[in-house]
């Protein structure tokens, strides 16, 4: 069996008096596609130079593939998309990819590259001349170029606009069925439900959460709102599987683990249903529940 | 193998493709060239035979040091904040193939200034102004000996950050070029100036070229003092790159 591709275990790291990471232990296997959250300062950035072997931890053990993540075997096997970095000057978007190509034992085709970064009409372009949404799209193309088997994309597709987001989105499932290894870090949840098997939540810099999407809504109580507009007279809530009554002018708000069964209770008890809607209940609200809580 | 061709050769096209940089690393030892031939004509100059060879390679050592020490050192320093070198750690290109694609394109904008500098010695004095040999020996020297420069440039785009990078190698290069002779001979200084003078790297580089012109044979104590401060500069830049590592990626 093989190394994982990422392994900390009872990882600490400290910057003079702030402790930036506090004792994380994450195990992440081949395949994975694992969404790192948590607000600005909660340790995500830090926990990535770690990852990738731009700092080293006060204390535990950070390990790629069984071996130092500045190794030059995992460095073969790795791209990342760093934040806070800027595009090489006075080089073509063309000659940027052929230099990241070069790095690589194994590189990919180069519309293989372009493609899903949706460079293919920026080519000719200056790199240094790129809007902030296109040097984005040249950075993960950077990071993609090596076909390696685990990437890292710090803020992936901030300033993307909507149609190179959902090429890159296309390109990391791929990669995903491809038995590759995906670690990104997003504000954008609805992102990290769309492409991660797997949520790590960062507070304070310890891992509040870390399992499935449907899990982190679970653990927090994050709950679907059914809703209607119904008299106030004659409705029968007894014994209902609900969190959460509110009443406001004549509509009903009703929070709930199990919509469905509440919906079908109510229709069996005969209740006018006007104007129903299921809300779904929000992988935002969850985590920033989980965000904000007191220690 | 690859990896170190690319690199180099993306570094040399960052330089040509910087039209404005260019013109004025070669404007600015072009203008130093005329203005003195103009002032001094071919007088002759105390210790050092006539005005014109003395000038030639001074204002082409004037203008290779600040091709090889001021550029390196700011763009080492830029880049590094960047985020640019960071980004580089994490892939598979060493720190010897980056820092050696920087060193093979500050060498060629080096050769530039020399062959246009050369070039206008030769429609200024004559192309019978030195024997052709001694033309390719001069163009030679006056390349290679920049290397120690690089290394000195190196040291200070680790030391300091962007801005006062450019503003301390430029310091670096102007006292230099002064003490060491480039405007005015170390010979007509006065004795402590003098004694400083002869020390100075960039007097040794010049006197490798002042040697060839001159016809004379003395070059080999020169080179040595070059080779010495090589020596010394990659120590210096080592040392700070360590520190620079300690800090940024512990």
């Amino acid at each position: 069996m093989s190394s994982p591709p990422i392994d900390l275990v009872g990882v600490s790291k400290r910057f003079g008096a702030i402790a930036a990471l506090s004792d994380l232990t994450i195990r992440i296997e081949d395949g994975e596609t694992v969404a790192l959250l948590g607000a600005n300062g909660a340790g995500k950035t830090t926990a990535i130079s770690l990852m990738v072997g731009l700092r080293r931890p006060t204390t535990g053990q950070v390990r790629s593939f069984g071996v130092a993540p500045a190794d030059i075997q995992v460095r073969r096997r790795r791209g990342v998309m760093l934040q806070d970095c800027e595009p090489i000057d006075h080089l073509l978007v063309s000659e940027a990819i052929a230099l990241f190509r070069s790095y690589y034992p194994r590189p990919l085709p180069t519309p293989d590259i372009t493609r899903p970064a949706g460079l293919d009409g920026l080519a000719r372009r200056r790199a240094d001349g790129l809007s902030h949404g296109q040097r984005q799209r040249l950075f993960f193309a950077q990071a993609i170029a090596g076909d390696p088997a685990l990437l890292f994309l710090d803020e992936p597709t901030a300033g993307m606009d909507v149609e190179s987001r959902a090429a890159l989105h296309e390109h990391l499932r791929s990669r995903a069925t491809a038995g590759r290894t995906v670690l990104l870090t997003t504000h954008d949840l609805s992102e990290a439900n769309a492409l991660a098997g797997r949520i790590v939540v960062l507070r304070q810099g310890r891992a509040v959460f870390d399992g499935p999407p449907a899990l982190l809504l679970e653990r927090v109580g994050s709950h679907a709102r059914v809703r209607f507009r119904a008299p106030q007279t004659a409705i029968s809530l007894e014994r209902l599987p609900t969190v959460k009554v509110e009443t406001d002018q004549g509509v009903v708000t009703i929070h709930t683990n199990d919509p469905g069964a509440v919906v079908a209770e109510l229709a069996r008890r005969g209740v006018p249903l006007n104007g129903l809607e299921i809300e779904a209940p929000s992988l935002e609200d969850a985590c920033l529940r989980l965000v904000s809580e007191q220690r | 193998m690859t990896a170190a061709i690319a690199q180099s050769l993306m570094e040399v096209r960052r330089v040509y493709r910087n039209r404005r940089y260019l013109l004025f690393t070669v404007l600015l030892p072009v203008t130093f060239e005329l203005f003195f031939v103009a002032l001094f004509d071919d007088n002759e100059m105390p210790g050092v035979g006539r005005a014109r060879s003395y000038l030639l390679v001074g204002t082409t050592a004037y203008g290779v040091m600040a091709a090889t020490l001021i550029t390196f050192a700011g763009r080492i320093a830029m880049e590094r904040e960047r985020g640019w070198f960071s980004l580089l750690r994490t892939t598979p290109v060493t720190v010897a193939v980056v820092m050696g694609a920087k060193l093979a394109a500050s060498l060629v904008a080096g050769t530039l200034v020399v062959v246009v500098m050369l070039l206008l010695g030769m429609v200024l004095n004559g192309a019978d102004f030195l024997p052709g040999p001694s033309w390719v020996a001069l163009a030679v020297a006056l390349v290679l000996g920049a290397v120690p420069f690089t290394a000195l440039a190196l040291f200070v785009g680790y030391v300091f950050d962007a801005d006062s990078a450019w503003s301390a190698s430029l310091w670096l290069y102007f006292a230099l070029a002064m003490i060491g002779g480039l405007f005015t001979p170390v010979e007509m200084m006065p004795g402590p100036l003098q004694a400083i003078g002869v020390l100075t790297p960039a007097y040794h580089y010049a006197k490798v070229g002042w040697t060839i012109v001159s016809g004379g044979a003395e070059i080999a104590p020169h080179v040595a003092w070059l080779l010495g401060y090589l020596v010394a500069f990659s120590v210096l830049a080592v040392v700070a790159y360590r520190r620079h590592e300690a800090r940024e990626y512990s």
